[in-house]
């Protein structure tokens, strides 16, 4: 499967996915967004060798994706696409940093080994709670949610005409790609030269379906701006989904929750 | 994409610099592209589409002149194109929709990336273009413009994790020389493939679409 069919695939998956009907789906986009907001500021602000803190925030996104009733397979594998970066970069912090620290009685690692693991835990954890979002949330409803948090008109605007028409110009590139991969007969034709022609191609094919559709529109009342879906006031189960959630990450990042659970099952076993 | 520095990679006081410095261009380009759309609506759809067919790009496979393949950023010709401060603009929410649509970059990392790819990519093209222009060498300015534009966004990246991690032994020096060597291996190639095909673009532009061509400079005059 070529690259930007997969990527297509993957999006329209995600966009089946945000379409669901579940008690995480009915909250509102906002109490999401801000939660998402409070989470990640949360992870990403603990000391570079946090390990055994982080542990507590596994607890977000399994609640989201099982209430959202999201396949953990799907999850699993965008996480194991993205993640060559952050084992790339971070396999060297055991080799640069091999500062002994005590883990247990008698135990010590480097700790380039701890800080390579803090990375990875920070983003499993960061990376799945924004596709988490988007997939029990939808695009057109974050961009309603930005603009009723205000963010700027312009931004937005472009945020969600930009990504309607993805598809649209995803199946366009896909179509002359797959004519290139059919006239090519193995390696002749996908050369550079044909690539060229190819995206210039494209670009032309871009520029004129923007005229076409803006004329569309035009005949069909756009008046410059695209109105929200739904405007409706913050629910209390709204309120209790994000009250109760930041609160919960804003104590998990001031208390070490996990070592009190460690003191306590240690504690209670002696 | 794999230029992109993952979610959650960066430590905090470092992810919220790279915002607060990546914010005035953010501004600024809101207000161009506010202004041109206010004066051209319809080039709001122009634009939108735009920002996709940088998004498309980045999904399309290109043979790299090692032999491997690669994709191209389209930041060198979207600035040529539109201008820096519109391409800051596509640039973010090219990149947002990476994070959140296909888990490449981050949330938290955002800024950073921008500062990269749609800060100093575009800047970096858009002077290079500027500045061989004159001497009528158009091919070339293209060609030195989008490889340059490539190359300045790997070497940022690998300062902004250098900062960030700087080597136990030798700092920021040793890390930086760490980071860019990873990069370096595999980024010169892609840098010189995307320059090849930023001209053969720009090329087809002038032999086939003139009026269009028109059209998009008219974005990069407004800005």
């Amino acid at each position: 499967m070529s690259v930007i069919r997969r990527e297509l695939h993957e999006l329209s998956r995600i966009d089946v996915f945000a379409r669901q009907d579940t008690w995480i789906h009915r909250i509102d986009a906002r109490a999401k967004v801000l939660a998402t907001f409070v989470f990640l500021l949360c992870v990403v602000s603990f000391p570079r060798y946090a390990v055994l803190p982080l542990l507590p925030f596994v607890i977000f996104p399994v609640v989201i994706a099982s209430l959202g009733r999201l396949p953990l397979g799907w999850l699993v594998q965008r996480l194991l696409v993205a993640s060559p970066f952050a084992l790339m970069v971070g396999i060297a912090n055991p080799l640069v940093d091999q500062t002994p620290v005590a883990i247990l009685p008698g135990h010590s690692i480097a700790a380039g080994w701890l800080s390579f693991a803090s990375i990875g835990l920070r983003f499993l954890l960061t990376t799945a709670v924004a596709l988490l979002l988007i997939a029990t949330t939808g695009m057109p409803a974050i961009c309603d949610a930005l603009r009723q948090l205000r963010i700027p008109e312009a931004f937005v605007t472009q945020l969600q005409l930009l990504y309607r028409y993805l598809f649209l110009l995803g199946e366009e590139a896909m179509r002359m790609e797959r004519a290139r991969d059919l006239r090519s007969c193995g390696r002749r034709g996908t050369g550079l030269w044909v690539s060229g022609t190819l995206l210039g191609a494209l670009l032309l094919r871009t520029v004129a379906r923007a005229n076409r559709i803006y004329a569309a529109m035009l005949l069909r009342g756009f008046e410059g701006t695209i109105r929200p879906a739904s405007l409706r006031a913050l629910t209390r189960r709204d309120l209790v989904f994000l009250l109760g959630w930041s609160t919960a990450f804003l104590i998990c990042r001031q208390v070490p929750v996990g070592e009190l659970l460690g003191h306590a099952v240690i504690g209670a076993r002696l | 994409m794999a230029m992109h520095i993952a979610e959650g990679f960066l430590p905090f006081p470092w992810a919220a610099f790279w915002w607060l410095v990546s914010l005035p261009f953010l501004l600024v380009g809101l207000r161009s592209l506010a202004r041109i759309t206010r004066e051209h609506p319809e080039l709001k759809l122009l634009l939108a589409l735009a920002g996709a067919f940088t998004f498309v790009l980045s999904a399309l496979k290109i043979p790299s002149v090692t032999g491997s393949c690669s994709h191209p950023t389209g930041t060198g010709l979207g600035a040529i194109l539109f201008g820096p401060s519109v391409m800051t603009v596509l640039g973010g929410i090219v990149l947002l929709f990476q994070a959140l649509l296909l888990a490449h970059g981050g949330l938290t990392t955002l800024g950073a990336n921008m500062v990269s790819m749609a800060v100093v990519g575009p800047l970096v093209a858009w002077w290079i273009f500027g500045a061989l222009l004159p001497t009528g060498r158009t091919r070339l300015a293209v060609f030195a413009a989008a490889a340059l534009a490539d190359l300045a966004t790997y070497v940022v990246t690998a300062a902004q994790l250098a900062l960030a991690f700087p080597a136990a032994n030798g700092g920021f020096g040793a890390s930086l020389a760490k980071f860019g060597a990873i990069y370096a291996v595999t980024q010169v190639p892609l840098a010189i493939t995307e320059g090849l095909l930023t001209v053969l673009v720009w090329n087809w532009l002038q032999a086939y679409g003139k009026p269009e061509l028109k059209t998009l400079q008219l974005i990069q005059q407004e800005s």
